[in-house]
């Protein structure tokens, strides 16, 4: 009801302006458009934020320096601080990176967000940018035409590129026509009254069109036609910066624990920042005058010295708040606690990861990867084995022999407390996700297919669960070694998958390793069958026995199939493309039913 | 020569298809590198006399699924290269 209000408040507002006043119909759809620009050109980034950036990310980010270049850079080249706060924080939210690394990317974007004042001071203003823009947006358009997903990417950012240019361009016109009829400066406020009341503009200015860099440029280009006082416009800067915030604020209202202290840390910096240049501004007026002089740059250029002055107090505001990092995030830390979750809660899937294709991507393989480990305990405890154990070093003989279990566990509570939920919230999170390519959808669907057979893999273990507990209490020791060789298989499987899971061995694809497993389930289903000849043969199993067996070892075998078949899509740290590859290589049945003929002859 | 090579670099890039076959290709040739790698590190071991026989049996199972694999990989590399000939 408010948001509809403040709506309503501001079409009134920008109403009553157009009909005063067609100069300011120019100047605020100057603003319009370079938000526009804006908007396709964070679509334009976003097309390729994904694969690189993290390839990017993941060898950046292990160091301070190195995060706080990438932020620099990041928002040097995108020119959009609120879009490198948004990606870090979905980022952090899927764990791609920590919560250091998120400060020093947020710190360094901050500094790196004060180069667009300098490009549109040194040449939005001074040359016809306008003649740039017209093709910009003709090739831009073009291109969104194309079917290549990175043609499409090159559109969005040539014609936002465009739009940008050509918002600033009617910025410039209409604040030069504007001043003929009326002088603002008449309105300016001096001293730290004023410094207060345009700094609180220029968060307002901020919150409503959620981009400090649409504010700057309208504070650039007001200042260039002498419509606010030098003085007055450092403080909307100042507000400006503030004012971003608000954006990485409610990025994070859908993010995790870690994406919201991120926010907070982004608000502590810009207002610690805000605090100094406000405090200190007729001192750094000075220091700007000086490197303006140093720089060659005229007394009476307001445009540039801006630039400068927005230059240096955000990097004052890095310099001081450097050296306490480590203390901002344990203050963090300690205010912002986490939500006790159970193992059935969702630990990856949030709104914030939604909005970046590839993040969302990964957040779901992540979710998948808790789903299976939630599975894990659930099928170990189902053949009465001990998770640590299996993953132990312990030969799986000495492993089943040490089955501490005293009882079973109940699979279907187990299914229902920690597995049927977690599927759910991740097949509901897949079915919201949109703007995803062909390929991107793919491979989502991949993963709610590898929750599948997980949850296949479960029921398998469910069906062998009560012949398990009746024949291994049995007298027979028959059929009591038979049952302990079908858990031997199936925690001999679950061993194996921990080991490609966790790379173990990094030489050996991933996906192509798992054929080591689905050709010694074949050998087992082969040793089985030749066991049990022999048992029925010389009658130390029973008929019914023999059949039990067999039904069961189908059940092992279709368990096996399940979690390789997940293990095939979840396991391989490489790009889907290398995926891909690694499963048209994958033997197909045939060629393992040779191989294990061919084994079985010599 | 230059131009010719830009020539073709366009073409893949307006060439979805075309682009397509190319990653298929690259990536595959990416696998089959790592698992030459592989193939060599496994017959290695093989050389060694310390192994027992359980061992022994292992490697040579890997190395003979090793051997498949590349077989598979060839081939695709071969249907890859017949399709770009047909289409060309």
């Amino acid at each position: 009801m408010t948001h509809k209000l403040i709506l309503l408040v501001i079409f009134s507002v920008l109403g009553c302006g157009f009909w005063i006043s067609p100069d300011f119909k120019e100047i605020a759809a100057g603003v319009a458009i370079f938000l526009f620009g804006m908007m396709s050109l964070e679509e334009g980034f976003k097309v390729f934020t994904g694969g690189l950036l993290e390839k990017i990310l993941s060898r950046t980010t292990n160091r301070l320096w190195k995060s706080l270049s990438f932020g620099v850079v990041t928002t040097s080249l995108m020119q959009s601080s609120s879009l490198v706060s948004i990606i870090t924080i979905s980022f952090l939210s899927a764990g791609l990176i920590s919560l250091s690394a998120g400060i020093g990317i947020i710190f360094g974007a901050n500094l790196g967000t004060t180069t667009g004042a300098w490009l549109v001071a040194a040449f939005g203003l001074k040359v016809n940018i306008a003649a740039y823009a017209m093709p910009m947006i003709v090739f831009g358009v073009i291109l969104l035409f194309q079917k290549s997903r990175q043609l499409k990417g090159v559109g969005y950012i040539l014609a936002g590129l465009g739009f940008l240019f050509l918002g600033i361009y009617y910025m410039k016109e209409g604040f030069d026509a504007f001043k003929d009829q009326l002088d603002l400066t008449a309105y300016a406020v001096s001293g730290y009254k004023g410094i207060l009341l345009f700094t609180l503009i220029g968060v307002i200015a901020t919150v409503i069109m959620q981009s400090s860099h649409a504010t700057l440029v309208l504070i650039i280009t007001a200042l260039a036609a002498q419509q606010i006082t030098y003085e007055n416009a450092l403080a909307l800067a100042i507000g400006a910066n503030l004012g971003t915030t608000i954006t990485a604020i409610i990025g994070a209202l859908g993010a995790n624990v870690d994406g919201r202290r991120l926010a907070g840390a982004h608000l502590i910096f810009n207002a610690v920042t805000a605090i100094i240049a406000i405090v200190f501004i007729y001192q750094l007026t000075t220091v700007v005058d000086l490197a303006s002089e140093w720089l060659s740059i005229a007394p009476d250029n307001y445009t540039l010295k801006l630039a400068v002055f927005h230059t240096i107090f955000n990097a004052i505001g890095l310099v001081v708040m450097l050296p306490f990092i480590g203390k901002l995030e344990s203050v963090l830390i300690k205010a912002i606690h986490p939500q006790i979750r159970t193992a059935a809660q969702p630990r990856f899937l949030h709104k914030v990861s939604s909005d970046m294709p590839e993040t969302a991507i990964e957040s779901v393989r992540k979710e998948t990867l808790h789903l299976y480990e939630n599975a894990y305990d659930v099928i170990a405890g189902g053949l009465r084995l001990s998770t640590d154990d299996i993953r132990s070093e312990l030969p799986i003989d000495e492993v089943i022999k040490r089955a501490r279990r005293p009882h079973p566990i109940n699979i279907d509570v187990q299914y229902n407390e920690t597995i049927k939920t977690l599927y759910s919230d991740i097949v509901e999170y897949i079915s919201t996700l949109r703007g995803m390519s062909p390929s991107q959808m793919d491979e989502l669907f991949s993963y709610r297919a590898a929750g599948r057979e997980i949850v296949e893999a479960i029921k398998n273990t469910k069906h062998l669960q009560k012949n398990l507990e009746r024949y291994l209490a049995s007298d027979n020791s028959n059929i009591r070694q038979e049952y302990n060789q079908l858990r031997r298989e199936l925690a001999e499987v679950l061993r194996e998958l921990e080991l490609t899971r966790v790379g173990a061995d990094d030489d050996v694809p991933a996906i192509l390793s798992l054929d080591a497993m689905r050709l010694r389930m074949k050998e087992n289903d082969v040793a089985l069958t030749h066991r049990l000849e022999e048992l029925i043969r010389t009658r130390k199993v029973s008929p019914q026995q023999a059949t039990s067996l067999m039904n069961d070892s189908n059940y092992i075998y279709g368990a096996t199939k399940n979690l390789v078949k997940m293990g095939e899509t979840l396991f391989s740290p490489e790009t889907e493309a290398i995926k891909q590859a690694e499963k048209m290589l994958l033997l197909k049945d045939e060629e393992l039913d040779e191989l294990v003929h061919d084994q079985g002859e010599r | 020569m230059k131009l010719k090579k830009l020539i073709e670099k366009a073409d893949t890039l307006f060439n979805a298809d075309e682009s397509d076959r190319k990653q298929r290709q690259s990536s595959i040739k990416v696998v089959l590198k790592k698992l030459r790698k592989h193939q060599t590190k496994l017959f290695e071991k093989l050389q060694s006399d310390e192994l027992d026989l359980e061992s022994r049996e292992k490697l040579e199972k890997k190395l003979a699924l090793t051997k498949l694999h590349r077989k598979n990989g060839v081939g695709i590399l071969k249907e890859i290269k017949a399709e770009e000939s047909e289409s060309s």
